[in-house]
């Protein structure tokens, strides 16, 4: 066997075994044309993804084990602080929150005021990303849940600092994310200082996202938030997105561009919380909540809607 | 002498630690220096194994890391059916060069890698590199003399232990 090979790789000729070359290559190249144009291979991914879990697993364990090493060593003192800080921070943010929840309130009985269309209520869910490296230069993850979940093709994700990205493809047991970084992806924002809006592109890098061809007399200064819009309807509006960076003249001196730099922790997110959109009227209830409850921002919707009708009554 | 009996069970031993290898996080800056191990095992496979159909292996192996890392469908396929092809092309010559310099040509092919992915990753958007997206190809190169010697040295004790 051994020595039948040698001869072939000896002696085969080189014409057979380039056009090998041009056949797999050829095949290569029109796999990912398809791939990159039509669907079709999309959903026999997504089929064959479901395979692909238990090694995903597998290749997770040694994180899991050096984390869980990590607590098992770690002093039961610094426990302690780290719990003390948390605890902390969460009663400024359940503080902060209430102070949001009375001015989303006021929010919405304004929008109702001006009889803007549909309400949302908001709510969210948490999900695991799979702790695998795909490629730091692709700006994707792999989250640990699909339609199994229930999650849908669109939908925004969000960490604890900013937005993260939105769901790109979703398998039966695993979704891919598309970061905000991705070149491909752009997000509707608005600075928050001064509301102009942009829309803001990634570069392919994790700390940098891009507000081309701005009026060249626009307001942005280093240091400007900037927030979704909401425009376009996917991203729901208000959530941090970036902080301007650098302001400069694009190449032609035309327009000013500004470079910010992404709020969320991209590359260390664990833990993401998948926002969902629904129309007030429909029930929240079916959304299971295991532990996290699905924080609904908009307070009871019927304490809203009483006083609006006795007040828009001329 | 003859090892492929034993190396038809190893396969899809080796295929799958490959895989689990390549999937591995590795922390913080780390991630930027990770080899490409699915190269590396098809440029040792195609010098110590030569059978025919090694092109065809690449190119069925690499669609599977494309299933599992989600690149597009045949860009690793792409990838690795290059290298085998360049590997089976000189394998008489590489095979027969000093530690050395075979660890140069190895961190040759590994860097004609990067530029065949930057090369298809182009077609579709303007990609951003720096000094690090090099970074992989020094690794695997430094990694190939030890990766040599600890598997002829596991070669030695299997036949040993075979007879």
């Amino acid at each position: 066997m051994a020595v039948t090979g040698e001869r072939d790789s000896l002696f085969a000729s080189g014409q057979a075994q380039t056009l090998r070359l041009i056949v797999y290559l050829t095949a290569a190249v029109a796999l990912m044309v398809t791939d990159h144009h039509s669907g079709y291979l999309e959903r026999i991914r997504s089929t064959l993804a479901a395979l692909a879990t238990p090694l995903y697993r597998v290749a997770q364990a040694p994180v899991e084990a050096a984390r869980w090493l990590h607590a098992a060593a770690s002093e039961r003192v610094e426990l302690k602080r780290e719990n003390d800080s948390l605890r902390a921070n969460l009663l400024l943010a359940q503080a902060r929150l209430n102070a949001a929840r009375i001015e989303t309130e006021q929010n919405q009985r304004l929008l109702q005021l001006l009889d803007a269309g549909r309400r949302y209520r908001l709510s969210g869910r948490l999900v695991q990303v799979f702790d695998i490296d795909i490629d730091p230069y692709r700006q994707r993850l792999l989250l640990d849940g699909g339609r199994d979940m229930g999650i849908q093709l669109g939908q925004p994700l969000i960490d604890a600092y900013g937005l993260i990205g939105q769901v790109m493809t979703v398998g039966s047991t695993t979704t891919t994310v598309m970061l905000l970084t991705d070149p491909q992806h752009g997000v509707p924002v608005r600075n928050a200082r001064t509301n102009q809006r942009a829309i803001a592109y990634g570069l392919g890098r994790s700390d940098r996202i891009l507000l081309p061809t701005l009026p060249i007399n626009s307001d942005v200064q280093v240091g400007d938030e900037l927030v979704t819009s909401g425009l376009g309807g996917r991203f729901p509006a208000g959530f941090p997105v970036a902080v301007v960076r650098e302001v400069e003249p694009d190449a032609n001196g035309m327009f000013a561009q500004a470079f910010a730099e992404p709020y969320a922790r991209l590359q260390h997110s664990s833990e993401l919380l998948l926002l969902e959109e629904h129309d007030a009227g429909t029930d929240v209830g079916e959304w299971p909540s295991d532990g996290v409850g699905p924080p609904t921002l908009p307070a009871d919707e019927e304490a809203a809607v009483e006083p609006v009708e006795g007040e828009t009554r001329p | 002498m003859n090892l492929v009996p034993r190396a038809g069970a190893l396969m899809p031993l080796s295929i799958l630690l490959v895989y689990v290898l390549t999937l591995l996080p590795l922390p913080g800056a780390l991630l930027y220096a990770k080899p490409f191990w699915l190269g590396l095992f098809i440029i040792w496979l195609s010098l110590e194994r030569p059978r025919n159909g090694r092109i065809g292996f690449a190119f069925c192996l690499g669609l599977g890391a494309d299933l599992l890392l989600g690149t597009w469908f045949g860009e690793h396929a792409f990838r690795l059916v290059v290298m085998a092809f360049i590997v089976g092309r000189f394998r008489a010559r590489l095979r027969f060069f000093p530690l050395w310099q075979q660890t140069l040509a190895v961190g040759a092919l590994l860097l004609n890698d990067r530029i065949v992915v930057l090369m298809l990753r182009s077609f579709d958007a303007p990609v951003s590199t720096d000094a690090l997206y090099w970074l992989p190809a020094s690794t695997g190169m430094l990694l190939w003399p030890v990766l040599v010697v600890a598997l002829d040295d596991l070669r030695q004790r299997m036949r040993v232990r075979s007879g």
